[in-house]
Order: structure tokens, then C-alpha cells, then sequence
């Protein structure tokens, strides 16, 4: 009886087993900085002062544009002997700013969704 | 009860395994936002306003500027069949990484800034995301 008592209970963590994991990139983006600036009037050292280092500059000819970006990714899943089940869920806060041949910002955009990224299973429609 | 034991023992291992996955990489794009662009009209600040940041700007051909709109919706499902000898991972994320993956739509603007081209589709299908070399300095 003790045997088999053992047996099953070193197999429990072999029968089943869930995970959730949450892994980010870069900081998340402070929209009220971003507010700050004005498209015709900041220069991209107000800019760089403001928001800090780009993730990315893109060069346009004599123009530029840079990315600010933050990713905030959730993965849940479990696993049932040979059953597993994973659903990975990715949003990004992202911004692009372009600057003309001066420097002097002239457009931004952007898109704050890494708050929306969220733990669910692969049936469920959290977006939905 | 060992043949049972023995019977079990590729599957506790996880060598064989069933697997089902989601994986949704940012937000579907407004498709109500993109009938609202116009060719020949419609300017960059029209479409950061209407669709936001993009995923990717670069520099096209004459002076023109692409800015690319992506995201990931997709469900995979079935057999896997391994032996793990070696695996690491990374918690970076890349935008590289993902365009491979990524559908959605690419908008040329000429060099007067307004739209001139719309095309849809899977992002790497488009052929266009390619990482160019800065202009040299004049």
C-alpha cells in the first residue's frame, strides 16, 4: 500500500502542469510625455530629452523617423500527459515620430495596446 | 506492470506530445480607418491618425516612404515527435522576429507625402520589408 501510495504521488506532477509566463521589451511609454510634444515646434533633441534614446532611427533620405517602442507579451498554457495547450498573447506600446530635413518634428503616431495583453487559454476570445 | 511502466515512458518524457497554440501579436488593424484613405490625398499624418504607429517605416524608391501595418492572429495544432538535446531562450523581442509572420497592409507615400500605393496582404509576401541602408550624407 505505501508502495503504491509513492508511486502515485510522485506521478501527480507528471499528469498535469500549467504555466503562465509574461516577458517585456524595453519601458513602457509615458503618454504624457509623449503629449508634451508638438508636432511643427520639437525638435528632435526636445524629443530625445523628453522620451530618451530611440529603439530605432530610420533614415528618409535628409528626413528621419524614429520608434519608440514597448512589447509586453503573456503566455498561459498546461499540459496534460501529451496534451498541451499554449496561447500567447503580444501588444505593443509604439510610437513613430519624423522629423524633416531640419530636424523639427513633423508627424508622431501612435499605439498604446501593451496594457490589452492578457492571460487566457487557445478557445477563449479575450478581445473579442 | 514494468511493461505498463516501460509503455509509459516516451510519453512522461515528453518525446511524443499533442500540442495547440495560439498566438496573437498586436491588434488587428481597423479596416473601417483604412477604407478612409485616399489615394492621392490622404498624407502620412492622415495615417498615423486613422491606424496609429506603425510596425515599420522605411525608405522606398525615389524618395518615397512605406510605412507598414501588421499584426498576427493564428492557431496551430499537431503532432510533435522529439528529443531535446539542447534549448535556450531569449526573453528579447524582436521586430525582425516577427515580421515573417505578420499580415496587414503597406503604404507607399511619394515624395510630395501623399499615398500612392495600398497594398494588402502577408507582410513578407509583399517583398518589401527589406532593411535598406541609410542614404549617404551629401
Amino acid at each position: 500500500m505505501k508502495v503504491q501510495t509513492l508511486a502515485f504521488l510522485l506521478l501527480i506532477p507528471v499528469f498535469s502542469s500549467c504555466f503562465i509566463s509574461r516577458r517585456t521589451a524595453n519601458e513602457p511609454l509615458q503618454e504624457k510625455r509623449m503629449e508634451t510634444l508638438q508636432t511643427g515646434t520639437s525638435t528632435a533633441a526636445d524629443v530625445a530629452a523628453t522620451l530618451g534614446a530611440p529603439n530605432e532611427v530610420v533614415q528618409l533620405g535628409k528626413r528621419m523617423a524614429w520608434r519608440y517602442d514597448f512589447t509586453n507579451a503573456k503566455t498561459a498554457g498546461f499540459t496534460i500527459l501529451i496534451l498541451t495547450f499554449i496561447n500567447e498573447d503580444a501588444r505593443a506600446d509604439r510610437a513613430w515620430l519624423f522629423f524633416d530635413e531640419n530636424s523639427v518634428l513633423q508627424y508622431a503616431g501612435s499605439t498604446l495596446e501593451a496594457k490589452h495583453a492578457g492571460y487566457a487559454m487557445p478557445w477563449q476570445d479575450i478581445h473579442d | 506492470m514494468r511493461k505498463l511502466l516501460l509503455c509509459c515512458v516516451p510519453f512522461l518524457s515528453a518525446c511524443v506530445s499533442f500540442r495547440y497554440e495560439r498566438h496573437a501579436t498586436f491588434e488587428p488593424l481597423n479596416s473601417e480607418a483604412i477604407g478612409e484613405l485616399d489615394i492621392g490625398t490622404s498624407g502620412i499624418g492622415d495615417a498615423l491618425a486613422l491606424l496609429g504607429a506603425p510596425v515599420y517605416v522605411w525608405e522606398g524608391v525615389g524618395d518615397s516612404i512605406v510605412l507598414a501595418y501588421g499584426f498576427e492572429h493564428s492557431r496551430e495544432r499537431g503532432f510533435t515527435i522529439s528529443i531535446p538535446v539542447f534549448d535556450r531562450s531569449s526573453a528579447s523581442f524582436s521586430y525582425d522576429d516577427v515580421s515573417s509572420k505578420l499580415e496587414g497592409i503597406v503604404l507607399v507615400f511619394g515624395p510630395d507625402e501623399k499615398l500612392e500605393i495600398v497594398r494588402a496582404g502577408m507582410l513578407r509576401d509583399l517583398g518589401l520589408i527589406v532593411r535598406r541602408r541609410p542614404a549617404s550624407p551629401e
